[in-house]
């Protein structure tokens, strides 16, 4: 017995070499940001009252460590830098897809809250994506917001100031830093189309109970880390999200948190991708300028 | 859902790794008889323009208890390759004798026991198949079968959510053929009808936007008991 033992753990260990956490991401690398002139596929489209000015959209690059591994990732800050010390700021997380590109929409709707850049609006390319070099892990993940976040710091933002907003796989971050500040501590926290966590992601795609670690070592869990989240939370999700469920993912997520105050915004309708959309872009900035001004 | 392509892959082989099993024995081994098997294959799915099923792989071992009840095991290569013990071990057996050019039904449990190496997570699921399967040939060695396998999850799900998908069902449809001391099976499945596949990606090829069909290999070699050889007299 103990023989077919040892060969049944020495044969697993043997091949014990897959794993897909590396798959959580989908990187494209380019050679150059388009921005309003990018003519790749996106989610949706806003009008042209919506546009920024030129004059206050700055591309650059912050250096990124994750313990010891360091990369320059690429940063689009919209606004006035040298307003950061007195404004209040939205650090975007975008999702785990291409570049910043593929999310200028949505950063720009969000310049756009409250009236033309009343709230900066900071967004990264996480390593590997877009002109950021690298490649992503979840510990890099977490090591480029927060170099972003070290990077408002040094510009004069302060925590009372600052608001974190993570689509889809940045809502990993956006939880992540709010409930294990590290630079700054955002005192507001908006998910829109987070997931749960891996194990449900895990759960999601099988007819079975398998926990995520039979698959991969992500460890991203919103769902317990949004229990120690006690600052104002704002969720969106679209009722039919085919992709992060609305039930599973979205609702376990916004029913964890004890915090001091949850707007709940289930929208009908609106799949993974296109909430703004469907939720109607002036109603939709409305509730995240209500939200960040009540 | 361009945005998300690659992050689905995760749900393809969460699909592959948990739900679907190799070729199984439908027809119970004679007594005393000992198979060795290697199985391969898994849903289809496309990929770089083409179909191709997903690289399942197991080893078994089987023996024949007696000649309507087989025992069987066996451990899944592919999940290994991600760390995770998988190992199987069950039971088949004929429901009842009949004549052998009459169909007979077989039914087997089966217990799949997972336990991953990174973390000690350990899952039990348990299976009941009901196979019909007919012999034909010279030697009634060769057969076509039909079967149908339940897997049963009462595990609760994370963060405490109730667990409402408990049973998943699996139809197959297969032929072996089978020589003195060899076996060579194969099968299509059609794994979990009724699920819609349209949010999965890669696109399995199911039936109607549902399920996923799957094409499994099997081979086997036989060490049989040694047959009595009569020679006739005259």
């Amino acid at each position: 017995m103990k023989f077919y033992l040892f060969i049944i753990i020495a044969t697993t260990l043997c091949l014990n070499a897959c794993r897909l956490d590396s798959n959580l991401f989908n990187p494209k690398t380019i050679t150059e940001y388009k921005l309003d002139n990018y003519d790749g596929e996106v989610s949706f489209k806003i009008g042209e009252e919506y546009n920024i000015a030129d004059s206050l959209i700055h591309i650059f690059t912050i250096n990124s460590d994750d313990n010891g591994n360091q990369a320059d990732i690429y940063a689009i800050y919209i606004g006035d830098i040298n307003q950061i010390a007195t404004d209040t700021v939205i650090m975007y997380c975008h999702g785990n897809s291409s570049h910043m590109d593929v999310y200028w929409e949505r950063m720009k709707l969000l310049a756009n809250v409250g009236g033309k850049n009343r709230f900066g609006l900071l967004a990264i390319d996480y390593r590997g994506y877009g002109l950021s070099e690298g490649e992503s892990t979840e510990s890099s993940l977490y090591a480029d917001v927060d170099a972003a976040l070290a990077w408002l710091k040094d510009q004069g933002l302060t925590s009372d100031r600052l608001a974190i907003y993570g689509f889809s796989l940045g809502g990993a971050p956006s939880c992540e830093l709010t409930a294990t500040p590290r630079s700054l501590a955002p005192s507001w926290l908006i998910l829109e189309a987070a997931f749960a966590s891996s194990s449900v992601m895990a759960e999601g795609s099988t007819s079975l109970s398998i926990p995520s670690s039979f698959l991969t070592n992500l460890e991203i869990d919103n769902a317990e880390e949004i229990k120690e989240i006690d600052e104002p939370f704002l969720w969106f999700h679209g009722v039919i999200d085919d992709f992060i469920d609305f039930e599973t993912h979205g609702e376990v997520v916004a029913n964890n948190y004890q915090g001091s105050y949850i707007n709940k915004v289930a929208v009908e309708g609106a799949n993974h991708s296109d909430l703004p959309l469907v939720m109607g872009f002036e109603t939709y900035n409305q509730t995240v300028l209500e939200f960040l001004t009540r | 859902m361009f945005i998300f392509k690659r992050f689905l892959y995760f749900s393809l082989f969460a699909v592959v790794l948990s739900a679907c099993s190799t070729t199984r024995i439908v027809k119970p081994l004679a007594k005393k008889e000992l198979a060795i098997g290697l199985d391969f294959g898994g849903p289809l799915f496309g990929f770089a323009g083409t179909t191709i099923p997903v690289p399942l792989s197991s080893l078994s071992a089987a023996y024949g208890v007696d000649s309507m009840l087989t025992t069987f095991g066996a451990l899944h290569l592919t999940d290994a390759a991600f760390g995770l013990i998988h190992l199987e071990g069950g039971v088949v057996r004929d429901l009842y004798k009949a004549k052998p050019n009459i169909p007979k039904v077989s039914a087997g449990g089966t217990a799949h026991f997972m336990l991953d190496t990174w973390q000690g997570n350990f899952r039990f699921y348990p299976q009941i198949d009901l196979n019909c399967y007919w012999t034909y040939g010279k030697k009634r060695m060769n057969y076509v079968y039909f079967t149908l396998t339940n897997w049963f999850d009462f595990f609760p799900l994370a963060h405490n959510q109730p667990n409402r998908k408990f049973y998943t069902p699996n139809l197959a449809l297969g032929h072996t053929f089978a020589n003195k001391h060899m076996r060579y099976t194969l099968e299509m499945k059609y794994l979990t009808p009724g699920s819609p596949n349209s949010d999965l990606i890669p696109s399995y090829r199911g039936i109607g936007g549902r399920g996923a069909v799957g094409i499994y290999m099997g081979v086997s070699y036989r060490f049989s008991k040694r047959e009595k050889i009569i020679t006739p007299k005259f």
